[in-house]
């Protein structure tokens, strides 16, 4: 086969060029350390890699939710546990007064009293979290109870999704909490006992006994609800982290380029490119026209 | 017999000869780098000067070393190549539309449209994370039809590019019939003209790079040049090449053969730089503009039918986030948030109820929650966008390895057709010494016939 200066040079030159190619392809990966930045690198992983980081923005988006909401169910859970413990020292106070040795003036103290801590009482049902009122159900903006201890809000619950289809209760119920939704209403039993200590009919304080350990227990109930949803929330948070940190791991491994390997293949495809050059110097020298016969 | 007279002629013969052979060495090292010229050797034959002797010389004609098989091979790999590397830049440019290599991608915004439903849901009755839904709303809506819109430039900026390429290739085309005139009429008067041959022969592998070539070489000397599937140059008549677009928006290439009708070759232009535009806009880049208008069309629709059944802050119902779109074409380009939504973050319907306001989540859950649902026949919008970007994507690799391949074909079809037809400077200058040296020997010899002519017109001379 005949062989021509044009076929050794475009020879040489198609070398070249592969190796160009090649090593435009290394460096961009090695400057940017990754793998796939684009579609056509690697279909398959760039709409797996695609869908992973959607995947996870689910998850963080979830998670933070999630955790927004605990932190308002924990406020709620101590909130209840401070409520229960003023019911807890009006529930002493109406045993104290229950006694048949107290007189009408002791009573009428207590009364007062017992009106202030009631004050507390719905000062704490009134409580602000980071979405509004903790315990107006859906009606956030405004107080759930009034001065005279009348709910305005409502049961309605709120929920934050925690995986796929899986919905976890994100608010605490006032209405449970504190009404007669839940069976007793709180403040109208311990506006009761103001009423009757201050009317110094021991009876009546005797039979508010009964109905301050059903809130009691209402409160109590209540507190725990709000525990354990926080707790679901912030085991789901647990499991959602470790769930995001397995899909990063899974992203790094299928989107970065392998630093070692990249760095080699840079340096192969530049050492190559090298070489190249230097045979097609080589080969383009070697010619009748430019040697120096006899 | 022999005379000294009739060597004289002989090697003037002999210097004429190889002068010539000279010159054409010299022409082919003139021309060693020329793109398209065909090696001439100049064929020496032996002549009779006079009757009854022989071994004069004579250049008996100038062959050129055309090859028409490797020659052909030349303008079909051309014509592949140019397909290819025309699709894989246009590809190129739809990728980075799609998914912009800085990030912005359509997926990335996604992302942060549905993050801002679960920041809503944390706290519905919130006015900034109200906001926030509408600027990621907005943000995305922006992402999606300027993706639409880009790649719709693209389209537009293709047929500009095809109408300037067909435009050179009418000017190829004229010119080849021109030449092909030209040669005819030169080969009628016994010359073989190789320069004319050389330039069109050049042309015809410039119209296969831009629409692909094959040609039939007619014993006039002129060639018949077939493209796209019809003929586009006859003789001295060339066709006229126009392209616009049709109805549906598809290039749309027509020949005109004198006064003749405006044929449709669409179907034909699959090879060169026009085959190559017309496969990336008609399939490739029309392909995914029309998967983006369906992923554009259910993600408002899905996202629509769930915020309508939310409440806003003002306890009213049944509005869209997104403008509702009427059709699926065109849905991408248009998508936008809805305008009644404007400027109003107390409208995002978070609540399930008018007595949910403003605490309930319900509906801002269920928003939050088509992240992770299918919408129209496709997967999850994630998944959706994800699959156009990735079938663009194979699109791109393939056309880029089918260009990797065809540059290397080329480069083999183009050695095999130098092999046949191209200058080797070592066979040049192995050429230049052999005619030198002849010619130098004819030298000699003149010199030398000469010198016996004297002696022998001396003796011949009466002295004074």
């Amino acid at each position: 086969m005949r062989v021509t200066d044009a076929m050794r040079i475009n020879t040489a030159l198609q070398a070249e060029n592969n190796v160009s190619l090649q090593m435009s392809k290394v460096s961009q990966m090695a400057s940017s350390g990754l793998r796939v930045s684009a579609p056509s690198d690697d279909p398959a992983a760039y709409a797996s890699i695609t869908e992973r980081a959607a995947q996870m923005g689910v998850i963080q988006g979830r998670s933070s939710a999630a955790s927004r909401a605990a932190e308002d169910l924990n406020l709620a859970e101590s909130t209840l546990d401070s409520a229960d413990n003023i019911l807890v020292q009006i529930r002493q106070i109406a045993v104290e007064q229950a006694n048949g040795t107290q007189d009408a003036t002791s009573r009428a103290n207590a009364s007062a009293q017992v009106a202030s801590l009631r004050q507390q009482l719905l000062a704490l049902a009134n409580t602000q979290g980071s979405n509004g009122y903790l315990f107006g159900g859906t009606k956030t903006a405004t107080p759930p109870f009034d001065s005279s201890g009348v709910f305005s809000g409502n049961g309605n619950l709120t929920h934050v999704e925690i995986a796929d289809g899986v919905l976890a209760v994100s608010n605490a119920s006032g209405a449970n909490a504190f009404t007669s939704a839940g069976g007793e209403d709180v403040f109208a039993d311990v506006q009761n006992l103001v009423t009757a200590l201050s009317n110094n009919d021991v009876s009546g304080v005797q039979a508010s006994l009964t109905t301050l350990d059903a809130s009691r227990a209402q409160v109590d109930s209540a507190r725990i609800d709000a525990g354990l949803s926080a707790q679901r929330l912030t085991a789901a948070g647990t499991v959602m982290s470790s769930a995001l940190t397995q899909l990063q791991v899974a992203q790094t491994s299928e989107q970065d380029a392998d630093a070692p390997t990249t760095l080699s293949n840079l340096q192969e495809t530049q050492t190559a490119f090298e070489e190249s050059l230097q045979v097609t110097k080589q080969i383009l020298s070697v010619s009748l026209a430019t040697a120096n016969i006899g | 017999m022999s005379s000294l007279s009739a060597l004289l002629g002989v090697m003037g013969e002999s210097l004429s000869a190889q002068q010539e052979a000279l010159d054409v060495t010299g022409q082919n090292v003139a021309n060693v780098n020329t793109p398209g010229y065909v090696k001439r050797t100049a064929i020496l034959e032996s002549m009779a000067t006079m009757p009854g002797t022989d071994g004069g010389v004579d250049v008996a004609t100038i062959q050129r070393a055309f090859n028409s098989f490797t020659y052909g091979q030349v303008n079909e790999e051309h014509g592949l190549q140019g397909a290819a590397d025309s699709r894989s830049g246009a590809l190129a440019e739809a990728q980075a539309t799609i998914a912009p290599q800085g990030g912005g991608a359509i997926s990335d915004q996604l992302t942060a449209f549905f993050s801002s439903l679960d920041a809503l849901s944390s706290n519905p009755s919130d006015t900034s994370a109200r906001s926030n839904v509408l600027a990621q709303a907005t943000q995305l809506a922006q992402t999606i039809s300027s993706t639409a819109n880009g790649l719709a430039q693209q389209q537009q900026s293709m047929l500009t590019q095809a109408q300037g390429i067909t435009g050179e290739v009418n000017s190829d085309l004229s010119q080849i019939a021109r030449l092909n005139a030209s040669i005819a009429q030169a080969q009628g008067q016994g010359d073989n003209a190789p320069d004319l041959r050389d330039k069109r022969d050049s042309l015809v592998t410039d119209v296969a790079d831009k629409i692909g070539a094959k040609v039939l070489q007619d014993p006039s000397g002129s060639v018949t040049l077939f493209a796209a599937g019809t003929t586009l140059v006859n003789g001295s008549q060339a066709a006229t090449l126009g392209v616009t677009v049709d109805s549906s928006g598809a290039l749309k290439f027509t020949a005109t053969r004198g006064s003749g009708p405006a044929d449709d070759i669409t179907a034909g232009v699959t090879q060169g730089s026009l085959g190559g535009i017309r496969e990336a806009r008609d399939t490739d880049i029309a392909q995914t503009a029309s998967q983006l208008d369906q992923f554009a069309y259910d993600l408002a629709n899905t996202v629509n039918s769930v915020h309508k059944t939310g409440y806003g802050l003002d306890g009213n119902t049944g509005r869209n986030l997104f403008a509702a779109p009427s059709q699926v074409a065109g849905a991408a380009a248009n998508f936008a948030v809805d305008p009644s939504m404007a400027g109003h973050p107390d409208f995002v319907g978070a609540a399930a109820s008018a007595t949910d306001v403003p605490g309930g989540n319900d509906v801002a859950v269920a928003l939050s929650q088509v992240a992770t649902q299918k919408i129209g026949a496709g997967g999850t919008p994630a998944q959706s966008f994800a699959s156009i970007a990735a079938q663009l994507g194979s699109a791109k690799s393939a056309a880029d390895t089918e260009s990797a391949t065809r540059a290397d074909t080329v480069t083999q079809a183009e050695n095999l057709n130098s092999s046949a037809s191209g200058v080797s400077l070592n066979e040049e200058m192995t050429n230049l010494t052999r005619f030198q040296q002849a010619f130098q020997a004819s030298t000699q010899v003149l010199q030398i016939a000469n010198g016996l002519m004297s002696t022998v017109l001396n003796m011949t001379t009466p002295t004074a």
